[in-house]
């Protein structure tokens, strides 16, 4: 008797572990075959640029939205955001830096200094009327500095985020595109850091130096 | 028939008559011996699957081994246990790289992170689930084969650096009444290794390479240096640690050098090595039920020879020498109990090998001493000699299939040891048998010692008692399997971005029966004091215990397109029969066990794998729940120091990116993405997210 619960056991929790399993792995199978050479024989994807053939350069203005805070002890300021990217594969891979400031609300708190350095891969949708619908997920460290207070030493500290960006893209001129959008992201501490930063820019987009693409190839 | 299937079948020939502890030519033998056993249930992973993984020491890569169940106490040292052997029931597994036996056992502790080796430099890692014998040595816990790589180029460099961090740092709410303690990046690992290699002139410089003159003689060598940082800085952990060794008792520190050098040529091939490891860390004593603020040093050095007396010929004479020093040394940081231990285990083996018309015949002897030594203590039996002469036949390897017999006899401290093997691979089933008789010294080092003078827990006002007579445990084993769709050929050509493949899928079923006899278990209690350490109440060392282990495993590879795949992998296992120790000892291996993986590479030279791992609840026996134990699982964010361990599943996802021709190479991978805490062993680290970045830079080929 016994030797058949263990076995009733051994089932059901088998079958509670492919129930979890399969949902996952299989919606990942989905997206990630679709980049199979069957689906990029498409007439939309023969018209996108190579992996690494070209490169943007990006600058943006940012403001925290007007409800941001970390957990209502600091006030993030302006920001600003230097990109880069490239295309690759079904979509293209970024770099990005976003340094922003914190105020404190009280006067015992440092000021946080923060420079989050994020890698990403996105996607763009053509639209109408020269537009790009532009969007991306990011891996990210958040770099920390605390400011010196009173007694306190200044410190640093750096912890995992992610994030995501969406934008929208019109070109306009001969390589030059302005954008407009939002970034979030999430730093992982143990009470997690929500921020949601919009703003507009500018980028320019230029053939790759091939010293560059032959690196990365 | 013709001459090339016939060299062809010769050399699997000879590689399964050494299988899989082959000097003669350890990568190629080894990994014929891969293919040759995973028909039988092993696997294996190449070095594309070691840089996916984003794996920080060579340890880590128990972590790749789908149907082991794999613990840990402080996330450094990994305790890995094969399909049918159960946490303190039998001993661990066996280590060969490249093809060469190090003993790595500390008291019935195997870690691999003492090996004095890299992840850069390592090839593929197979690991056998069943019992096996090696070169007349027993290995019954199965084994892991580490294959290296030996440098092909004029002068070459490799060198790594992996990173490995935490989440959950306080951040600026460290200023706040919100402040949590900080969470220490859990470790770095760099290595280089600079390698040599000079090739002479071919024997008729405008001939090609043949069987009967197969290539130039070479010489190589190479030198490495590793060194790696983990800290135990996990809140389940730390407090114990601190309480155990001190404040700065947090930090392990490892360095460990290493130099081989050979000379491959038509007439065989010759090569040395030697390296060493010094870890600071702390030991977990399984008697005591915690850890021992000790230095651990590991030394080796060896040497291998073939020699043919004709090339291509079917006679190979074969011999091998080593010796290891394992260490355990805690007066250096004071550690209590005063534990100083070192081993040295020297050996050597020689063996003909024959191989003819798809047959091949070894036979051997081989010799090896153990010395033990115990600066406070007086132990007796400080040396004993074990030997012994073995054979093995190989058969019908040209058709694919496979039949081995392998037969060991010796002596070990004037006892009889014995072990009699038998495998069968064809048309898609294989099933083998092995029966064996270990030592003492061997099937339960920590009460064989404790007889012998080892009074450590003594010292510490462990109570002992002992119940039956000590001998050396006795195994019988089976496994069967069967095989749909392909063998290991297809699914290497199955790999995304490999091309061909005939089969879209592999499927292999399996089962597995062990019994063991006069096996010795140790039974104890373990009550954590007010600070989370625990402390053995008493311990009682049972022998003459026996049981049976059975289950089944399931591995499976589909091809979804030509540039993803889908593998599962599932284990069963429970204790079917036996005393009530050892059922309740086997209820700390979770019964069901399992992970499915989808591996992708959507754009060349870029991998992605997305996994989910998952294992059941297990019950620890020893650690019995106590008021502090479970004031501190309750301050441990849910999770238990209490007997039972939840069943608990994880999702990986981990990105690799070669570079410049593949001479730069960049790792980045997530464990536990949606960060959901799990331990596996009842006082050990909570796993959390975790992410690990690596770069590889590999100038000059192999």
């Amino acid at each position: 008797m016994k030797r058949a619960r263990s076995i009733a056991a051994i089932a059901r929790e088998t079958i509670a572990f492919l129930a979890v399993a399969t949902p996952a792995v299989g919606a990942a199978a989905v997206v990630l075959a679709s980049s199979s050479p069957a689906f990029a024989a498409t007439p939309e994807a023969a018209a996108r640029p190579a992996s690494f053939e070209t490169l943007t350069l990006a600058v943006s203005g940012l403001a925290a939205s007007s409800d941001a805070s970390i957990h209502d002890d600091w006030d993030p300021g302006a920001s600003g955001e230097l990109s880069a990217w490239t295309p690759f594969g079904r979509g293209f891979l970024e770099v990005a830096f976003q340094p922003f400031a914190s105020e404190p609300r009280t006067s015992d708190l440092p000021r946080v200094r923060t420079l989050v350095t994020s890698l990403g891969w996105g996607a763009g949708l053509r639209l109408p009327a020269e537009l790009t619908f532009r969007t991306s997920a990011r891996t990210a460290v958040a770099w920390m500095l605390y400011d010196a207070s009173g007694e306190r030493a200044a410190q640093d500290e750096n912890e995992l985020a992610f994030g995501v960006r969406a934008e929208l893209e019109r070109r306009v001129g001969s390589g030059w595109a302005a954008h407009a959008g939002v970034r979030a992201v999430r730093i992982l501490t143990r009470e997690r850091i929500d921020l949601v930063f919009a703003g507009a820019g500018v980028s320019w987009t230029f053939a790759a130096p091939a010293w560059m693409r032959a690196v990365l190839e | 028939m013709s001459a090339a299937p016939t060299r062809a079948a010769l050399a699997t020939a000879l590689a399964l008559a050494l299988a899989p502890g082959a000097p003669a030519s350890p990568t190629d033998a080894g990994a014929a011996a891969a293919e040759a056993s995973r028909a039988g249930g092993a696997s294996s992973v190449d070095a594309g699957d070691l840089r996916r993984a984003g794996l920080v020491r060579i340890g880590d890569v128990l972590r790749l081994a789908e149907t082991w169940d794999v613990t840990t106490v402080e996330g450094f040292t990994l305790d890995a246990r094969p399909p049918g052997v159960a946490g303190g029931a039998g001993a661990g597994f066996a280590v060969f790289v490249d093809g060469i036996p190090l003993d790595l056992d500390l008291l019935g502790s195997t870690s691999l992170n003492r090996l004095p080796l890299s992840l850069e430099r390592v090839e593929r890692v197979t690991f056998d689930d069943r019992p096996i014998v090696v070169r007349g040595r027993l290995a019954p816990g199965g084994a892991v084969h580490v294959t290296t790589s030996r440098p092909g180029a004029a002068v070459s460099l490799r060198a790594r650096h992996v990173s490995g961090s935490e989440t959950g740092d306080p951040g600026p709410n460290q200023f706040t009444e919100r402040a949590t303690p900080n969470v220490e990046r859990f470790g770095f690992e760099s290595s280089a290794m600079l390698g040599v290699s000079r090739s002479g002139s071919p024997p008729a410089a405008d001939a090609p390479p043949t069987p009967e003159a197969p290539c130039a003689s070479r010489f190589w060598s190479d030198a490495a240096f590793v060194r790696a940082r983990h800290y135990a800085g996990d809140e389940a952990i730390l407090p114990r640690w601190v309480a155990i060794g001190g404040g700065d008792f947090r930090v392990i520190e490892k360095e460990a050098p290493s130099w081989r050098a050979g000379w491959d040529g038509a007439h065989g091939e010759v090569a040395v090595h030697a390296g060493a490891s010094a870890i600071d860390e702390g030991f977990f004593l399984r008697a005591l039920g915690r850890e021992i603020p000790v230095e651990s040093t590991f030394r080796e050095i060896g040497a291998h020879g073939a020699w043919r007396p004709r090339p291509g010929g079917a006679f190979t004479l074969e011999a091998s020498a080593r010796s290891t020093t394992n260490e355990l040394d805690a007066t250096e940081r004071r550690g209590a109990p005063r534990l100083d231990w070192r081993r040295k285990a020297r050996g050597g083996d020689v063996a003909a090998i024959v191989g003819r018309g798809g047959r091949a015949a070894s036979f051997g002897a081989r010799v090896d001493s153990y010395e033990v030594h115990s600066r406070n203590r007086t132990l007796r039996a400080r040396t004993w000699v074990s030997s012994g002469v073995f054979a093995r036949f190989a058969a019908d390897v040209a058709s694919g299939a496979s039949r081995t017999v392998d037969l060991s006899l010796g002596r070990s401290r004037g006892r009889a040891v014995y072990a009699v093997g038998f495998s069968r691979v064809r048309a898609g089933v294989d099933a083998s048998l092995l029966a064996a008789r270990q030592g003492p010294e061997e099937s339960a080092p920590f009460s064989f010692w404790r007889e012998r003078g080892l009074d450590v827990l003594d010292e510490a006002g462990v109570p002992i008692t002992t119940r039956g007579d000590l001998r050396g445990a006795t195994l019988l084993s089976g496994d069967l399997g069967v095989t749909f769709g392909g063998g290991p050929a297809h699914l290497a050509a199955m790999r995304p971005g490999a091309a061909g493949g005939a089969h879209r899928f592999s499927v292999r079923l399996g089962v597995f029966a062990r019994r063991f006899a006069d096996l010795s278990i140790d039974d104890a209690r373990f009550v954590a004091d007010s600070l989370g350490v625990p402390g053995a109440a008493d311990l009682a060392l049972h022998a003459e215990e026996q049981g049976t282990a059975a289950g089944g495993t399931l591995r499976a590879t589909l091809r979804l397109a030509p540039s993803a795949q889908v593998r599962v992998a599932w284990r069963g296992q429970d204790a079917v029969d036996g005393t009530a120790l050892f059922r309740a000892v086997s209820r700390s291996t979770p019964k069901p066990l399992a992970r499915a993986a989808l591996l992708a590479a959507p754009v060349r030279e870029l991998e992605v794998e997305l996994a989910v791992r998952a294992r059941s609840a297990a019950r620890w026996r020893a650690y019995e729940p106590s008021p502090e134990s479970l004031d501190v699982g309750a301050s441990l964010d849910g999770a238990n120091a209490d007997a039972s361990l939840p069943a608990a599943a994880a999702v990986d996802l981990s990105f690799s990116k070669s570079f410049a021709r593949r001479r730069l190479h960049l790792g980045l991978a997530f464990r536990n993405l949606f960060d959901r805490p799990a331990r596996t062993h009842p006082i050990g680290e909570i796993e959390r997210l975790t992410v690990v970045v690596q770069a590889e830079l590999a100038l000059g080929g192999e």
